[in-house]
C-alpha cells in the first residue's frame, strides 16, 4: 500500500509512521511524510496513494480544504486528529475513519483494515461526494445520486436530476464509505435503494432492477439473495 | 374710577393673582387719607403708604391729630430717601373696618422694622416691641418678627388710625423697614402656619437630598460630582432654612444681619456649585479652569453683583454644560436641560409671584431630575460592574480553556505516548515541562497584573513542550527587562504561541526576543520572532489576538496600543502602554 501521513508535529508524524508500520506487519508498503498542505496536496496530485493519515490542525490552520479535497480523490482517507468534535464532520464528507488522538496501535489497525478490507463498511457513512471539477470541488449529497456505475479507475454518479459526475474512487472504495441504502448490485453497479421502482426476475436468474424513471439496472446472481432481504 | 371705589377694587381682587393684586395693593395704599387701607377677609394686606414725621411727641398717637402736613412715605418705591427712617419718628396709617369684618378678630403682623417700636391704634398702645429711646445705648432693638391681636372691642367698623412709635438708633447705618402686615387675625395666623410649613418641608427635601448625594458620594467611587451636588443641595436648605422668618422667627433684630449673610452666602455658593456640579457630572474640557473662574465671579457677585441677577447669571452659566453634554450625546444630558428649564421657568412664576415659593419649587424640580438622572447613573454603573466582572471571569475560563484546549493536551498526551515507548528519559522531560507550564497557569489565571518572571516560566514552558513535539529547539530571550514589570497574565505566552502555531511549519528551529523600551513614560514591549507567518486578511482577528486585546484592555483600559506585522527575517509584535510605567 502506498500510504501519505500528513502532520505538521514531528513526534507525532513518527509515531503513526512506526505504528502504520507496524500495523500492516511487513515491509512492503510505502510511507511518506509531509507536514504542511501544500507539500501534501503537491504530492497528492503527482503520486498516486491508497491511504492518507491526515491531520486536520495544520500549523494552524483548517484541514478541511484539504479534506474536501482528499475525499475526491481516488484513495481512502483517515483523519487523525486531538479535536473529536469534528468526526462527525469529517465522516459526512467521506472518510474511512477518525482516529482521535492520541492513539496506540490497536485504534490505527482497525482504521488501516477498514482501507484494506473491501466491503467493510465505515462506522459513520458519508453525507456527501467530493467531485472534482475543473479547478474547483463539488459536493454532491448522495441521496441525490440515483445509482453508480463503475468505469474503470473511475466512477459515474448518475444523479436524480439527470446530471452524471466521474468520481475518481472505484466502485468498491465508494461502497465502504456509502449508507446503507447503497447496495453493489452487480460488479460495475451500485444502486441507491430508495430509487428502486421494483425488482424482476426473468427466469433463469436473471434477474434486475426497475428505477422510478424506468432506467434498468443488471443484478448479479451472487447479489440476489442480498437485494431481496433489503428490499423486503 | 377703582381709586374712588376701593370696595369695589377688593372684590374683583379676589379674583386676580399675582403682580395685578399688587398693583391693586398700591391702588389702595393710594387712595385718600379719609378712606384708608381697607381690611380684607381674603388676605392680609401690607401696609405700604405711610405719613411719617420726625421727631416724638405721644400726642401724635391720637386719632384725632392732623397729620396732613406730615410726609407721604410710599415703602413700595425702592428709591425713597432712607435717611427718614434714623433717629425718632412716627408713622401713622388709616386703616378701614368693614362691616363684614366685625365679627372677626383682627390682627397686626410686623417683620424686621428697625429698631424698637410702640404700636397704638387709635392712641392706645397695643404692643411694644424692644424699648424706644433717645439714642444707641438706651434704645433696646426688638424681635425681628411678631404678631399683635387687636383687642376685639377696639376694631368695631369704621375708620381706625395706626401710630407707630419708632427709634432707630441700632441700626442707623444701615435703615430697613421691613413689612408690617394688617388682617383678620385668622388668616394671618394661617399665612404664618403655611410659609411655615412650606419653609420646613422645603429645608428638610434639600437637607435630605444633601444627606442623600454625600453617601452616594462617599459609597461610589467617591465622584466628586456627587460630592457638588450634595453642597448645592445643602446651601439651597441653608438658603431657605437660615431665612429669619419661619423656622427662625424669634430671633432679635441684632442677629438679623447675621442671618441675612448667611442666607446671602448660602445663596451664592448654591449657585456656585450648581454649575461646578455639572461642569464635572458631564466632564467639560478645563473643568478646573472654570471652576476657579467661577469662584472668581463668585466672590465679586458678593461684593458688587445684586442677589437677582446673580441668580439668574448663575442659572445662565448652568445651562452651558448642559448644552456641552447633549452635543456630546452625553447619558442624562437631556434630563439636566429639562430639570433646569423647568427650573427657570418655575422661578420666573416665582418672581412674577404667579406661584408662592416659585424659586424653591423649581430648584426642587431640578433636584429631582438630577436625583433621577443619578439613579440612572447608579444603575448604569452597576451594570458596568457587573459585566467587567464577568467580562474578567471569562478571561480567567479564557486562559484556562488555552491550556486543556484539545488540540494542546491531545498532541501533547501523543507526544508523550511516542516518548514514553521509544524514550522514556525525555517522556519525563515532557511531563515535568507540562507540569510547569499547567502550574504558573493556574497560579495566575485570575490575575490581572502578574510579575514578568511568571510570564517568561510558563512561555519557556511551552517553548520546552513544543520543543519535544516538534523535534525543534526553541529559544526565548530577553532584553531591557529589570524583572520587576508586571504585564498581565499569558499575553507573550500567547503571541509566543500564536507565532509557534503560525510561523515554523517544517522550521527546525526558532528564536523569540521580548524586548522592553522606555519612551517619554510610555512602556513599549516588542516580541520578536523568525517564524514565516502569513499576514491576516484585514479586520481579522484570531482569538488569540483578541484574547491579549482584551487582557490588556482590562489592566490598562484605553491606555494601550498593540500593533502586530510582519519586518525584515520575521514578526514583530509591539505592545505599547502609555500610563502606569510598569
Amino acid at each position: 500500500m502506498k500510504i501519505i501521513i500528513v502532520e505538521d508535529e514531528a513526534l507525532v508524524a513518527r509515531r503513526l509512521e512506526r505504528l502504520t508500520r507496524q500495523a500492516l506487519q511487513d515491509d512492503k508498503h510505502r510511507i511518506t511524510l509531509k507536514s504542511t498542505l501544500e507539500d501534501a496536496a503537491t504530492y497528492l496530485y503527482e503520486h498516486p496513494v491508497d491511504v492518507l493519515l491526515l491531520d486536520l490542525n495544520l500549523n494552524g490552520r483548517d484541514g478541511f480544504d484539504l479534506l474536501k479535497m482528499a475525499v475526491s480523490g481516488s484513495f481512502h482517507t483517515i483523519v487523525v486528529s486531538a479535536n473529536t468534535d469534528r468526526a462527525l464532520q469529517a465522516y459526512d464528507y467521506g472518510v474511512v475513519d477518525f482516529v482521535p488522538k492520541p492513539f496506540g496501535i490497536e485504534r490505527l489497525r482497525r482504521a488501516l483494515d477498514r482501507c484494506r478490507s473491501a466491503g467493510e463498511r465505515s462506522p459513520h457513512s458519508t453525507k456527501y461526494l467530493a467531485v472534482r471539477k475543473a479547478e474547483r470541488l463539488k459536493l454532491v449529497d448522495v441521496q441525490d445520486v440515483r445509482y453508480i456505475r463503475g468505469a474503470g479507475v473511475y466512477s459515474e454518479l448518475h444523479l436524480t436530476n439527470g446530471g452524471v459526475e466521474l468520481h475518481d474512487k472505484t466502485l468498491s472504495r465508494l461502497s465502504d464509505l456509502l449508507p446503507a441504502n447503497f447496495l453493489r448490485v452487480h460488479k460495475s453497479f451500485i444502486a441507491n435503494l430508495d430509487h428502486v421502482q421494483h425488482f424482476r426476475s426473468h427466469g433463469s436468474s436473471k434477474y434486475d432492477l426497475v428505477l422510478e424513471n424506468d432506467e434498468v439496472l443488471p443484478v448479479s446472481r451472487s447479489k440476489y439473495k442480498e437485494l431481496k432481504v433489503a428490499l423486503a | 374710577m377703582h381709586l374712588s371705589k376701593p370696595t369695589c377694587v377688593n372684590s374683583n381682587l379676589r379674583r386676580l393673582k399675582g403682580s395685578i393684586q399688587l398693583l391693586a395693593l398700591l391702588f389702595v395704599a393710594c387712595a385718600p387719607s379719609t378712606s384708608g387701607v381697607v381690611i380684607r377677609p381674603s388676605e392680609p394686606a401690607r401696609l405700604l403708604d405711610w405719613r411719617i414725621s420726625q421727631g416724638d411727641d405721644l400726642t401724635w398717637a391720637l386719632p384725632e391729630y392732623d397729620d396732613t402736613h406730615w410726609q407721604q412715605l410710599d415703602l413700595s418705591r425702592w428709591n425713597f430717601d432712607e435717611s427718614l427712617l434714623t433717629g425718632r419718628f412716627w408713622f401713622r396709617v388709616n386703616v378701614i373696618v368693614p362691616a363684614a369684618s366685625a365679627e372677626r378678630q383682627i390682627g397686626l403682623q410686623f417683620f424686621a422694622v428697625t429698631s424698637a417700636q410702640e404700636f397704638y391704634w387709635d392712641g392706645q398702645l397695643v404692643h411694644t416691641n424692644g424699648v424706644v429711646d433717645i439714642d444707641t445705648r438706651s434704645e433696646i432693638p426688638g424681635r425681628v418678627t411678631g404678631l399683635v391681636p387687636l383687642p376685639y372691642e377696639l376694631t368695631a367698623p369704621g375708620q381706625h388710625q395706626l401710630a407707630i412709635r419708632i427709634s432707630n438708633f441700632s441700626f442707623a447705618d444701615e435703615p430697613r423697614f421691613g413689612r408690617i402686615l394688617i388682617g383678620q387675625l385668622d388668616g394671618l395666623r394661617h399665612e404664618i402656619m403655611r410659609h411655615e410649613q412650606a419653609t420646613i418641608f422645603l429645608t428638610a427635601v434639600f437637607l435630605t437630598a444633601a444627606i442623600f448625594n454625600l453617601i452616594i458620594f462617599l459609597g461610589f467611587h467617591q465622584r466628586i460630582a456627587y460630592l457638588f451636588f450634595a453642597l448645592y443641595c445643602l446651601f439651597h436648605a441653608g438658603k431657605i432654612g437660615l431665612r429669619p422668618t419661619w423656622i427662625f422667627k424669634n430671633i432679635d433684630l441684632l442677629s438679623l444681619p447675621f442671618h441675612w449673610e448667611a442666607v446671602l452666602w448660602c445663596m451664592l455658593l448654591s449657585g456656585f456649585f450648581l454649575v461646578v456640579f455639572l461642569l464635572h457630572e458631564f466632564s467639560v474640557p478645563q473643568r478646573e479652569f472654570w471652576t476657579w473662574a467661577l469662584a472668581g465671579f463668585t466672590l465679586l457677585s458678593y461684593f458688587w453683583i445684586p442677589t437677582q441677577p446673580f441668580v439668574v447669571l448663575s442659572s445662565g452659566f448652568a445651562f452651558l454644560p448642559a448644552i456641552y453634554a447633549i452635543r456630546k450625546n452625553m447619558d442624562g444630558s437631556w434630563l439636566s436641560l429639562v430639570g433646569l428649564i423647568g427650573f427657570s421657568l418655575l422661578t420666573y412664576l416665582g418672581y412674577q409671584n404667579l406661584l408662592s415659593f416659585g424659586y424653591f419649587v423649581g430648584s426642587l424640580f431640578f433636584v429631582s431630575c438630577m436625583t433621577l438622572s443619578l439613579g440612572k447613573q447608579i444603575g448604569r454603573q452597576e451594570r458596568r460592574r457587573q459585566e467587567a466582572i464577568l467580562k474578567s471571569s471569562r478571561l480567567e475560563n479564557e486562559l484556562l480553556k488555552k491550556n486543556i484546549q484539545p488540540h494542546f493536551i491531545m498532541n501533547s498526551l501523543t507526544s508523550l505516548q511516542e516518548l514514553l515507548e521509544q524514550d522514556s528519559d525525555r517522556a519525563s522531560q515532557l511531563i515535568e515541562a507540562l507540569a510547569e507550564e499547567f502550574r504558573v497557569f493556574s497560579k495566575v489565571a485570575s490575575e490581572k497584573l502578574i510579575p514578568i518572571a511568571h510570564e517568561l516560566n510558563m512561555s519557556r514552558a511551552h517553548l520546552r513542550i513544543m520543543e519535544f513535539r516538534r523535534e525543534a529547539k526553541f529559544t526565548l530571550e530577553t532584553r531591557g527587562l529589570n524583572g520587576d514589570e508586571q504585564v498581565p497574565p499569558a499575553v507573550f505566552h500567547t503571541l509566543i504561541e500564536n507565532g509557534l502555531t503560525h510561523g515554523y511549519a517544517g522550521k527546525q528551529c526558532g528564536r523569540f526576543v521580548l524586548s522592553k523600551e522606555l519612551e517619554d513614560g510610555r512602556v513599549r514591549y516588542g516580541l520578536f520572532n523568525d517564524g514565516h507567518l502569513e499576514p491576516s486578511p484585514a479586520g481579522a482577528r484570531g482569538t488569540g489576538l483578541k484574547y491579549v486585546e482584551a487582557r490588556l484592555e482590562e489592566s490598562f483600559p484605553g491606555c494601550w496600543q498593540l500593533c502586530s506585522e510582519p519586518i525584515d527575517g520575521g514578526w514583530l509584535t509591539t505592545i505599547e502602554i502609555t500610563s502606569d510605567a510598569k
